[in-house]
This record gives C-alpha cells, structure tokens and sequence, in this order.
C-alpha cells in the first residue's frame, strides 16, 4: 500500500503543482467537514475529492477505492461502537435489538444518526487526505515545510526516514526471502524464530547502513546540515478555480441543508 | 609534473586491530589517468580509497594534494573535497535524499556554491551521467543500473579532479557497467582521473592504464596491465591460477 501511494504521488498528473495548493485545499476541506457538523457535507466532501484525485488527477479509481476501502473498514469498525449499545437490558428506544447470550445489543436512531454523521464526516476528511497524499509527494510536502520554515533538524529527520523506510522494506524483504529459501516459515514454531531473527538483524542492518550513509555523507562534504536544493513548482489555476467552487459548494450545502 | 593526489608512506590501523589495514602505502595519482586497484579481500583497497578521500586519517605518512599536504581541519578537507570524489560501493549507502534533484544536489551546496551554481552542476552531472531524465524521481524507484549512475552523478557534481570509486560496477549489468565505463572515460577526457577498485581483471586489462596491486596491506605493484599480467608472482596474489588460463 505505501508503495502504491507513492507511485501514484509521483505519477499524477498535479505531481508539478504547487503543494501549498493542494495541502491548502485538503486542509480546508477537512475544516469544513468538521465545523459544519451535516452527514450530507461529509458525503459532498467524499464525492469532490474522489471526483477530484480522479477525474483531474488522473489516479486510477481502482487504487483511490482501495485505499478508501482500507480506511472505511476501520472507520466502520470504529463508529460500530457508536451505532450498537450492549446492556442486560433491551432499550426502550431501540430500532433493532438482538439478544446475544445474556447480552442485547440495541441500535436506536439517535446511535445511527451520531454513528452516521461520525463516519460521513471522517469519510469526507479522509478523502481530502487521500487526494493530498496520492496527488503530493512526501519530498514534496517536506519541501513545503521547510518553505514554512519548520525547524531544519525536523525537516533533515522527516527526509532521512523517508528515504529510510524504503531502504529498510527492500532489506526486510531480502531477508525474508532467503529465511523462505531455508524452511524459515515452514511452522508456526520456525515462522515465530524466524521473525525474532528479523526484528534484531534489521536493527543491525539499520546500524550498519546508518555508518555507511554518514560515511558517504561525510565524502561529499557534510558538515552538519543536510542542505539540497528546492524542488521546482507551477501553480493550477484550473485547480484554485475547483478548489474554491469545492468550498464554496461545501459551504452552501452545509448552511442550507 | 605534480601529481594529483600523493599518498607518501601512509599506514593506517582499524580501532582494536593489531595488523595495519594499510602500510606504508606509497602511490601517485596523476591527471587523466586510469587506475584500476586489485587485490583480495580484506587487501586494504577501500581503506586506500578512504584515506584518499579524507574520510581516514592516516596514522603514519602524509598525504598531499597537488604541492600541499592535505591539513584535517574542515576548511583543509572542504579544499580536498573539491578535488577528490569518492563513489561508494553501494548506492544505497549513498543515496539518502528522497528525489534524485535533490541528493545531487547536495555535494555542490555544501562546497559553498550558491542555488544557482548548484542547479547549473546538478543538471551538467545528472546530462554526464545519463540521469537527466531521472531528476524527478524518487530515490527508491530507480533501478540498480540508474542508482549506481545517480550516486556517480552526485559525487560529479562536485566536479573532482580525482574520482575514487569502490567497486561501484560490480553488481551491475553489462549495459549498466558499459554506461558507467563509458562515464569514466568521459571523465578522462577532460583530465580527471579515476581510480576504480575492483574485482573484475577483464576491466582491469581492458580499461586501465595503470593497475595498483594490493595484498595484505602492502602496494606490491603500480605498474601497467600488460605488465602485471605478465608476473606470474603478481598474478598469484590477485587471483587464483585457474581464473588466469580462461
């Protein structure tokens, strides 16, 4: 899934637009999600940004459902605690009840509706994350923050992890193929050895790697800062014109409706 | 003539390691040279290249850079820098920005260049390596072949007199090793010189001008391939007898 994500930051086709436009919009949309309080704004904030990463951006649908679906699940799994009650007793007020052991489990349509505006609006926040995340880069957004002037050393960390977690997936994965190749997952008893051995080898990988980038860093003159240069932007009017009808329309659905 | 780089009996001891790495290593590196190093592992060519590079400072010898001694401060190893490149033998190692524009440009910021001097190296290293294209990248994404290229291009654009490189071709296909080759000699062209450790003797006989020999520590040959090829003494410490008949 992280490799998905990235691809598809890399290959849209917003990936040269200003971040400051996108992260503007998505913030925006989430802000709106959340103060205007209304299912149908959460919802209208879904349809936009998925139309948006869609239709504009060009990522496939498959992959912003699939991501979205990832999410749902667990937004759905989260708001289910809201929407189903559980007591010895069956509710009053209950829609539906079901009697499960010694418990009842009751939804009633104060639960549901609280249950739906939770995960309309949660949906619709997501959503503009997912258009932010699938249409920018995180180098990209690391590059807004030290345009923002967020503390270099932050910065330095944020890229150095980044570049980190891909270093380290390839050598997870080299590692588990040839744990594979020698009968490492053949039983649960080999699988649970075999994963021991990983989590303390990748730690020494990590440190070796860690002596070697310092050593490569240090030949190319690192003197304590980790100075590159600032990547190249252009700025979407076709994307501010959408943005603000997207906030506009958000606005007026929620004042109405 | 002055030599590029001279290293001037120069020993170097790992922490806790009672045999030296390196020992009284004697070795000039001239302008547009090719030199390939050969020897086992554990001969002391990555040390050889690191105590070129600075980034070791021998503990017996001295090193100099054209007429000077090479001083360990940051002002004398910045002056070093800037003449003497290191490529290391994984790009991985070497590659830690998240976008290919960036990690370029990082060598040539640090030498003190302004933003625009910087963009002018980047783009003329990543056209030298044949990463152009590449530029907009994300680190993670390139393939062995373009890794191997844009750790280069990131070391070139710090436009050294004296490339040092650690076994960066092995690992590489044919068409990856011919592009970076093919950089090299480029590079020689202008005047630089490249200094290649390395495993492979075809490239050493076919490629190399000048051949370094290493064993245990100790430079027991600088002598031209044909040359090295010919002592049946020399071709015992570099690589087995078999290997020599094929």
């Amino acid at each position: 899934m992280l490799r998905l994500i990235d691809h598809y930051a890399f290959a849209n086709r917003l990936r040269t637009v200003d971040p400051a436009q996108k992260v503007g919009l998505a913030l925006i949309v989430i802000v709106l999600c959340l103060i205007l309080d209304r299912p149908v704004v959460g919802v209208a904030a879904l349809l936009w940004m998925v139309g948006l990463t869609v239709g504009y951006a060009r990522v496939p649908a498959r992959v912003v459902l699939m991501v979205l679906g990832v999410e749902g699940v667990f937004l759905a799994l989260s708001v289910s605690g809201i929407a189903v009650s559980v007591g010895f007793e069956r509710s009053a007020r209950a829609l539906w009840a079901w009697l499960v052991g010694p418990f009842w489990l009751s939804i009633s349509h104060e639960s549901l509706q609280a249950a739906l505006l939770l995960l309309s609006r949660a949906l619709g926040s997501v959503a503009a994350l997912n258009f932010l995340i699938l249409t920018t880069p995180l180098v990209d957004q690391i590059e807004l923050l030290r345009r923002w002037r967020v503390s270099p050393l932050l910065i330095e960390l944020m890229m150095i992890c980044y570049r980190a977690i891909f270093v380290l997936l390839e050598t997870l994965e080299r590692m588990v193929v040839a744990q594979q190749a020698r009968l490492g997952y053949a039983s649960w008893r080999a699988t649970m050895r075999s994963s021991a051995l990983i989590g303390s080898q990748l730690f020494i990988a990590v440190f070796q790697r860690s002596q070697a980038l310092e050593l490569a860093l240090t030949a190319r003159g690192f003197t304590g800062e980790l100075r590159v240069l600032p990547l190249n932007w252009t700025s979407d009017r076709l994307l501010i014109g959408l943005s603000i009808t997207i906030v506009i329309s958000l606005a007026l659905i929620g004042w109405w409706l | 003539m002055t030599a590029l780089l001279t290293l001037n009996e120069v020993s170097y001891w790992f922490p806790g390691s009672a045999t030296p790495a390196l020992q009284r290593a004697s070795l000039q590196i001239e302008a547009g040279q090719r030199i390939v190093v050969l020897g086992r592992n554990g001969a002391g060519k990555s040390t050889l290249l690191l105590l070129a590079a600075g980034i070791l400072r021998p503990q017996e010898g001295t090193i100099w850079l054209a007429d000077a001694p090479v001083v360990y401060s940051r002002q004398g190893l910045r002056r070093l820098r800037q003449h003497v490149g290191l490529v290391m033998q994984s790009p991985d190692d070497q590659l830690f920005s998240a976008s290919v524009w960036q990690d370029i440009s990082f060598g040539p910021l640090n030498l003190g260049l302004s933003d625009a001097e910087a963009r002018q190296a980047v783009i003329e290293a990543a056209t030298l390596c044949d990463v152009a294209d590449l530029l907009e990248r994300p680190t993670h994404a390139l393939s062995g072949g373009q890794k191997a290229r844009v750790a280069l291009a990131g070391v070139l654009a710090m436009r050294p007199r004296c490339l040092l490189v650690d076994e960066a071709t092995a690992g590489l296909d044919l068409w990856a090793r011919q592009q970076v080759l093919q950089v090299f000699d480029r590079l020689v062209a202008q005047e630089a010189t490249v200094v290649l450790a390395t495993h492979d003797l075809t490239l050493a006989r076919q490629w190399a001008d000048l051949v370094v020999v290493l064993h245990a520590g100790h430079i027991v040959a600088v002598a031209p391939p044909a040359q090295v090829w010919a002592d049946p003494a020399l071709r015992t410490l570099i690589a087995p007898s078999a290997l020599w008949s094929t």
